[in-house]
């Protein structure tokens, strides 16, 4: 083996072992080495045995094995499930926020009067919210794929339930057989593990969870991006401001980040019940504690926002007077606005809806969901 | 014609790669290094790519079935790969299971014919 042959080889194992963990490229390399040398001697040089040897990137893929796996059998189920989800949501959530944004921004009265401004209008509106929702599409297709390479690198144990939102996934997959991950039994299956088949009321209703998500993505977005538009919006046509469109927000702005923080809070305590609702797809005891547990999340958040914080525009009341007034003549009846009775009716509203939720799905948890592992 | 060529290579490597292991067990009695191993299965009937053999190797050898050794005293070194007793355990587990497997397959076939 003369010098060009040595260069050769040492070219082709770098190709190979550069794409190996660097704790196997050194035993890797002298391991190649020999037998690139073996192979020469038998077919008679350095080059037919790299031929026959082939791609070093394939070569480096055998030495790698599994873990060449972006996301790999093990997660590829659960990853196709929640990037459909999250994708649906996001788009429609964005799509529909650019859409208003875009018409609240651009509309004027008297624009549909001539097609030029029309034809301008709708051109804007259309560009913004295709730009947008296909940004925000890759944004959450990225996000997702990336949240599931570095499970498949670390392997994170789903069943072990280091994160929370994602030990449920796996549930799904192995449901109904799953109660071994929840109580820890031995890791041999038995026929006494196969649990009843769920009947139609110990379904969750997939589209009402579906719904939650979709609304709380909103919501959320909303609140972050545009929660001026919050409260009482209206067109004008004036000669001293111009023309456009004027809202009076009901939410109290200048404390915005002491709120904001808040919404979110209670926005996502739901959200990661509605996701968690989706994947499990039926009640059980993992659905009812999350459920109490956000449930009560949302209710402190409510408490909080609307009891402790100064949540309302403290000028909305004399604004929406004054606009009432040059709008449509005074009519005094209609403008009192009481934030402290405002609050007490939505905070009863609220604790109301939430209660009854939590109840229901006790209650719904307690006689039909708790029937797994039982032989009925 | 070209993907009934393709099929019947994917479906001779899946027969084939499970009896790789196999293969490789029932050689490494005694010290061995990779490519007299490619050449001693070749001989045997049993050709095998050496860019499977030696990825397989390390995997043998991080499951406990087989230990390598650096030799690096002749001309150049070479690691020889030979059987644990862990793996001389599998291997003849596995060379039962295969008996039985290959009798049943011929009774199997015989019948089809």
């Amino acid at each position: 083996m003369d010098d060009k042959d040595r260069e050769l080889m040492d070219r082709y194992v770098y190709q190979v072992v550069r794409r190996l963990p660097k704790d196997q490229r050194d035993d890797v390399s002298m391991e190649l080495k020999e037998l690139i040398g073996d192979m020469a001697e038998e077919k008679g040089s350095v080059r037919e045995a790299l031929v026959a040897l082939g791609d070093p990137a394939e070569f480096a893929k055998k030495y790698a094995g599994e873990s060449r796996y972006l996301i790999g059998p093990l997660y590829i189920d659960t990853y196709w499930k929640v990037l459909k989800i999250a994708l649906m949501c996001v788009l429609i959530a964005v799509f529909s926020i650019t859409l208003a944004q875009g018409i609240i921004e651009r509309y004027e009265p008297g624009l549909f009067t001539d097609l030029g401004s029309i034809i301008g209008f709708f051109t804007h509106i259309f560009s913004t919210t295709l730009s947008s929702t296909i940004s925000s599409a890759l944004g959450v297709f990225a996000t997702v794929t990336i949240v599931f390479m570095v499970m498949e690198h670390y392997k994170v144990d789903l069943d072990e339930g280091k994160n929370v939102v994602w030990t449920i996934d796996d549930l799904s997959k192995k449901e109904p057989g799953s109660k071994a991950n929840v109580t820890g039994m031995s890791a041999e299956w038995t026929p006494d593990r196969l649990t009843p088949v769920p009947g139609k009321k110990a379904m969750l209703p997939r589209g009402d969870s579906i719904a939650d998500i979709v609304f709380s993505v909103i919501f959320g977005a909303i609140l972050i991006f545009t929660p001026y538009i919050l409260g009482v919006v209206w067109f004008i046509e004036d000669d001293e401001i111009g023309k456009g469109v004027m809202t009076i927000p009901i939410f109290n702005l200048d404390k915005w980040n002491l709120i904001l923080p808040v919404f979110l809070i209670s926005l996502l305590a739901g959200l990661t019940d509605a996701i968690l609702r989706v994947i499990i797809g039926r009640y059980n005891l993992k659905v009812m504690v999350s459920s109490i547990v956000s449930g009560f999340i949302q209710i402190v958040c409510w408490i909080i926002a609307l009891k402790v914080l100064p949540i309302w525009n403290p000028n909305f009341g004399n604004e929406l007077r004054r606009f009432i007034d040059s709008e449509f003549g005074a009519m005094d009846f209609a403008t009192y606005f009481d934030p402290v009775r405002f609050s007490n009716i939505i905070l009863v509203l609220a604790i109301f809806g939430l209660a009854v939720e939590m109840i229901v799905t006790v209650v719904r948890t307690l006689r039909y969901g708790l029937d797994e592992g039982k032989a009925r | 014609m070209g993907t009934d060529k393709g099929l019947i290579d994917s479906l001779r490597l899946e027969l084939r790669r499970g009896t790789l292991v196999l293969s490789v067990l029932s050689r490494t009695d005694e010290p061995k290094y990779g490519y007299a191993l490619v050449q001693s299965l070749l001989d045997m009937g049993v050709p095998i790519d050496p860019n499977t053999l030696y990825p397989l190797l390390r995997r043998l050898e991080s499951q406990g079935l087989l230990i390598s050794e650096w030799e690096t005293d002749g001309p150049k070194p070479r690691k020889y790969y030979r059987r644990t007793p862990f793996g001389t355990e599998i291997y003849r587990e596995l060379r039962n299971e295969w008996n039985q497997m290959a009798g049943a397959m011929e009774l199997l076939m015989k019948e089809e014919s």
